[in-house]
C-alpha cells in the first residue's frame, strides 16, 4: 500500500523536473540577487584576490545556484534563503580548491619558506636573504625588465598595480596581466630550481 | 430569542466544498487525494519561473501518473 507521503514525495520529484526544464529563467529571474551576492562577498576578500577571482566567482555562484535548484523542496521553505547561503559556501570552497592560484600559491611558498629561515637562522627576515633562499633572482634571469619591474614592485615594494603602471607607462589592467603571468613563469621557474 | 454571529466567516457546509477545491475529472484516483497539495506545489514552482507555468506542470504530472 501506497502511503500518502510516498504519493506526496512523487509529486514533488515530477513537478521538479518539469521546473528543472526551466532554471534558466529562474537564473534570470535572480540575477541581480546572485550579483550583489557576489559583490557583496568578493568585496570581503584581499584585494589581489578580489582582482582576479571577481568574474570566476560570479559563474561559480550561478553554478551553485542551479545545483541548488535540484534540491531544493518548497515544502521547507522559500527558495532565496535556502540558496543563499549555499551560494557563500561555494565560492568559499572555489578559493579553497583554488590552492594552485598563482598569486596565492607564491605567496603561500614565500611565507613558508621566510619560516623556515626563521626558524633556523633566528634573524630578522630581510628581502636579500629571502631572494637568495628562493633564488628568485636567478629564476627572472629570463623576464623582461618589464616583468622583473612589476614583480619587484608588486612582491618586494609593496605597491599597488595603479602606482607601478605609473613608473613604467602601463596601465593598470596591463600590469595586472604582465604580473599574473610572470607569477606564473616564476612559480614555474621555482619548482623547477 | 436573538441569534448571535459568532463568526464574520463565510460559513461552509461539510460536503460542499468552494468552487476552487473542486477535483477536475479525470485525474487518476492516487492523484485526486493530494489534488490540493500537488496544485499548491506546482504554482510554488511556478512562482520562481519568469511565466505562471502551473497549468503545464499539473498537465505532465497528471500524465505521469496515469
Amino acid at each position: 500500500m501506497i502511503t500518502r507521503k510516498e504519493v506526496e514525495d512523487r509529486i514533488v520529484s515530477i513537478l521538479r523536473e518539469q521546473f528543472l526544464k526551466y532554471s534558466a529563467e529562474t537564473l534570470e529571474k535572480y540575477k541581480d540577487q546572485i550579483e550583489s551576492t557576489v559583490k557583496w562577498y568578493v568585496s570581503t576578500l584581499p584585494r589581489h584576490i578580489a582582482q582576479h577571482e571577481a568574474e570566476d566567482l560570479e559563474s561559480e555562484a550561478k553554478i551553485a545556484f542551479v545545483e541548488c535548484l535540484k534540491t531544493w523542496d518548497p515544502r521547507r521553505g522559500e527558495l532565496w534563503p535556502y540558496v543563499s547561503v549555499r551560494l557563500k559556501g561555494a565560492m568559499q570552497d572555489y578559493l579553497r580548491k583554488r590552492g594552485s592560484d598563482p598569486v596565492a600559491g607564491l605567496y603561500e611558498f614565500i611565507t613558508s619558506a621566510a619560516n623556515v629561515y626563521m626558524a633556523f637562522n633566528r634573524k630578522e627576515i630581510v628581502h636579500e636573504e629571502v631572494d637568495k633562499l628562493l633564488h628568485i633572482d636567478s629564476a627572472m634571469k629570463n623576464f623582461s625588465e618589464k616583468e622583473k619591474a612589476v614583480i619587484e614592485n608588486y612582491y618586494k615594494n609593496d605597491k599597488t598595480f595603479k602606482e607601478i603602471g605609473k613608473e613604467i607607462g602601463l596601465s593598470e589592467s596591463q600590469v595586472s596581466r604582465i604580473c599574473k603571468e610572470a607569477t606564473l613563469k616564476l612559480k614555474k621557474a621555482l619548482t623547477q630550481a | 430569542m436573538t441569534i448571535k454571529r459568532i463568526s464574520d466567516k463565510e460559513i461552509r457546509k461539510i460536503g460542499r466544498p468552494g468552487v476552487e477545491e473542486v477535483v477536475p475529472a479525470g485525474i487518476p484516483p492516487i492523484l485526486r487525494h493530494s489534488w490540493n497539495f500537488a496544485r499548491d506545489l506546482a504554482k510554488r514552482f511556478s512562482r520562481e519561473l519568469l511565466k505562471d507555468r502551473s497549468e503545464e506542470f499539473l498537465k505532465k504530472l497528471i500524465e505521469k501518473f496515469k
